[in-house]
C-alpha cells in the first residue's frame, strides 16, 4: 500500500485544508499514530502517542522506532525494515499484528499494531496505527478464566451426581430385595396391615431406584456436546415411533408429521427428547383416539418444532413447574413417572442452544414448542 | 446332561447379596454346593487350593463380583482365565455395576457372560434361576 493512491483521492482538496483536516482527525483519534523515516527515526507522533507511552511529543521525534518496543521485539523489527528496503518483501506492513509496547516508565502493555510505508518525494517513510488492547486482553482472559472454572465445577458436579447416585443405589437395592424376601417368606405371618405397610415400601424403593436412574441420566445430559453430527430429523422420529411401537398399538395412537428438517445435534439426546415428548403425548390421553402431530417452521435464524397432542391439557399456570425436576402435576397412581421427563427436555434442549415451551388448555391437549438452530451452511 | 452335584464359587463381599443368592438356590432342584469367598484374595488360595484351601473342590461354575475388597474382581478374572487350569471353568460376572466400560473390559478378559444385580427380588431369583437352567441343564460343563 503506497501513498500514490491516497492523492488521487485527496486531489481535488486544496493542500492546507487537507493538511488541517488530516491534523484534526490525527489529533482527535484515540490510537496512537507514528510515522518513521526510512532509517527507522521517528518524524511525526500524534497526541495519543504520546500519552500512550508517556513520552512528550519532543521526547519522541528524532529517536529511533524501537525505543516504543521491549527488547526482544527490536532486531525483528530491524530485520524486517532492512528487508523491506532491499527487496520489498514484507511480513507485517499492511496487516494488524498483536504485539507488546513499551512505555518510558518501563513498563509493557499489550498493543495491536497496522503498519504502513509511503513514499514522497522519493523518501520512504513508515507510519504506525497502534492500539491500546490491554482492556481486550484483560477481558479475554477473564473469560478464559471463568470458563475454566465453570468447566471445572460442572465437572465436579457431575463426578458427585454420578457418585451420588451409584452409591445411593446400593442400599437402596439391599432394602427393596429384603422387604420382597419378607414378603416372600413370612406371607401368612403378617396381617393385612403389616402386608400393605410392606407393599408401600417395595413400592417406594422401586420408585426412588428409577429416580435414582433418571437423575443419573439427567446429570449425564451436556458431556456428549463434542459428538454433534447431522440428524435427520424425519428419519429419527420414525425410528423413535418404532421404538414406541408397542405403546403406540395400545393406544392406538394416529401419529402424523410434515417435513422435518436436518439438523446439528447429539442424535441420541435428540432421539431422547422426542421420545419423551411422544410418550407424554400418549401418556397424558384424553379419552379419544389419541392424535399426535409433529411439524417444524422455518423461523429464519433456526427450527420451530412443535408436537402436538389432542390429551388432557395443561393448565398454563403450570407453564414452568412442568419443567423442574421431578416435579409432578398428577397422582402417582394415576400416571406413572418420576417426573423428570420434562426436565430432562429442557436440558437438552437447552444444551443445544434452544428454548422449551407449551401452549395449553386443559381438556383440550397441548402442543410443546422447542427451538434449535438451523444448519450452518 | 445334568450333573449330580454341581459346585458354584461365589466371590462376594456383600453379605446381603450372599444371603439372596443362597436363599433362591435354596429353592433349585439340582443338588448345589455354594462356597462363597469374601474378596479377591482369598478367592485366588482358594481356587489355587492355597493356604487353609489345600482340600477344596474345583468348582463347576464361578460367580464374580467385580468391586471386591483386597484383589479386585477384575483382576481375579483376568488371573482366573490366564491360569491354565482354571480358565475352563465359566465365570459369571454379577455386579452391581452397569458400566459399560465394565461390561466391555470383563467380556474382553474373558468373562463367560455379565449381569447386573436387579433392585427386585423377583428379578434376581429368576435370574439365579435361569442361571441353574442354562449352565447346569443346558449347557455341557468340561470335565476336570
Amino acid at each position: 500500500m503506497t501513498t500514490d493512491k491516497s492523492s488521487n483521492l485527496f486531489a481535488h482538496i486544496p493542500e492546507s485544508v487537507l493538511e488541517r483536516k488530516l491534523q484534526v482527525i490525527s489529533e482527535t483519534v484515540l490510537d496512537a499514530i507514528i510515522s518513521a523515516d526510512g532509517k527507522g527515526c521517528v518524524v511525526y507522533v500524534n497526541g495519543s502517542a504520546a500519552t500512550m507511552f508517556g513520552y512528550s511529543r519532543d521526547e519522541l521525534i528524532g529517536m529511533p522506532l524501537t525505543i516504543i518496543m521491549p527488547e526482544r521485539y527490536r532486531n525483528l523489527h530491524e530485520t524486517g525494515i532492512r528487508r523491506f528496503s532491499a527487496t520489498g518483501q514484507t511480513k507485517i506492513i499492511g496487516q494488524t499484528i498483536e504485539v507488546a509496547g513499551l512505555r518510558k516508565d518501563g513498563t509493557e502493555f499489550p498493543v495491536e499494531i497496522s503498519l504502513t510505508n509511503w513514499n514522497s518525494d522519493g523518501n520512504q517513510f513508515f507510519t504506525a496505527v497502534i492500539r491500546d488492547i490491554s482492556g481486550r486482553k484483560n477481558a479475554e482472559l477473564e473469560l478464559q478464566r471463568w470458563t475454566a472454572e465453570l468447566e471445572r465445577s460442572n465437572s465436579d458436579l457431575q463426578q458427585f451426581a454420578y457418585i451420588a447416585s451409584h452409591d445411593l443405589q446400593e442400599p437402596l437395592r439391599m432394602i427393596a430385595s429384603y422387604i420382597q424376601a419378607l414378603q416372600e417368606d413370612y406371607a401368612g405371618k403378617f396381617d393385612e396391615n403389616g402386608e400393605e405397610y410392606m407393599r408401600i415400601i417395595v413400592e417406594s424403593s422401586l420408585r426412588m431406584r428409577k429416580m435414582i436412574e433418571d437423575l443419573l441420566e439427567y446429570s449425564r445430559v451436556g458431556y456428549h456436546l463434542d459428538k454433534m453430527e447431522d440428524v435427520d430429523c424425519s428419519k429419527l422420529l420414525v425410528q423413535v415411533c418404532e421404538l414406541m411401537n408397542d405403546v403406540t398399538t395400545k393406544n392406538c395412537a394416529r401419529i402424523t408429521h410434515n417435513h422435518l428438517p436436518v439438523v446439528t445435534a447429539h442424535g441420541v439426546l435428540l432421539a431422547r427428547l422426542f421420545q419423551n415428548l411422544l410418550s407424554n403425548a400418549l401418556k397424558f390421553r384424553s379419552e379419544a383416539q389419541p392424535e399426535i402431530h409433529i411439524s417444524a417452521a422455518d423461523r429464519g435464524s433456526h427450527w420451530e418444532f412443535s408436537f402436538n397432542d389432542n390429551g388432557i391439557g395443561i393448565d398454563m399456570k403450570f407453564k414452568d413447574k412442568v419443567f423442574v425436576v421431578f416435579q409432578r402435576l398428577n397422582q402417582h397412581s394415576r400416571f406413572p413417572g418420576t417426573g423428570i421427563g420434562l426436565a430432562l427436555c429442557k436440558k437438552i434442549v437447552e444444551n443445544h442452544g434452544g428454548k422449551i415451551w407449551f401452549e395449553s388448555e386443559p381438556g383440550k391437549g397441548a402442543t410443546f414448542f422447542f427451538t434449535i438452530a438451523k444448519q450452518k451452511s | 446332561m445334568s450333573l449330580e452335584r454341581v459346585n458354584i464359587l461365589m466371590v462376594e463381599d456383600n453379605e446381603g447379596d450372599i444371603i439372596l443368592t443362597k436363599r433362591a438356590l435354596a429353592k433349585a432342584k439340582l443338588h448345589l454346593v455354594l462356597q462363597v469367598v469374601r474378596d479377591g484374595d482369598e478367592a485366588m488360595r482358594y481356587l489355587l487350593r492355597k493356604g487353609e484351601f489345600t482340600e477344596a473342590s474345583r468348582p463347576d461354575i464361578i460367580l464374580l463380583d467385580l468391586n471386591l475388597p483386597k484383589k479386585d474382581g477384575r483382576e481375579v478374572l483376568a488371573e482366573i482365565k490366564s491360569d491354565d487350569h482354571l480358565r475352563r471353568i465359566p465365570v459369571v460376572i454379577l455386579t452391581t455395576s452397569k458400566a459399560e466400560e465394565d461390561v466391555m473390559k470383563t467380556y474382553s478378559l474373558h468373562a463367560n457372560c455379565y449381569i447386573t444385580k436387579p433392585v427386585d427380588l423377583n428379578e434376581f431369583n429368576k435370574i439365579i434361576q435361569t442361571l441353574e437352567d442354562f449352565w447346569f441343564t443346558v449347557v455341557k460343563l468340561p470335565k476336570e
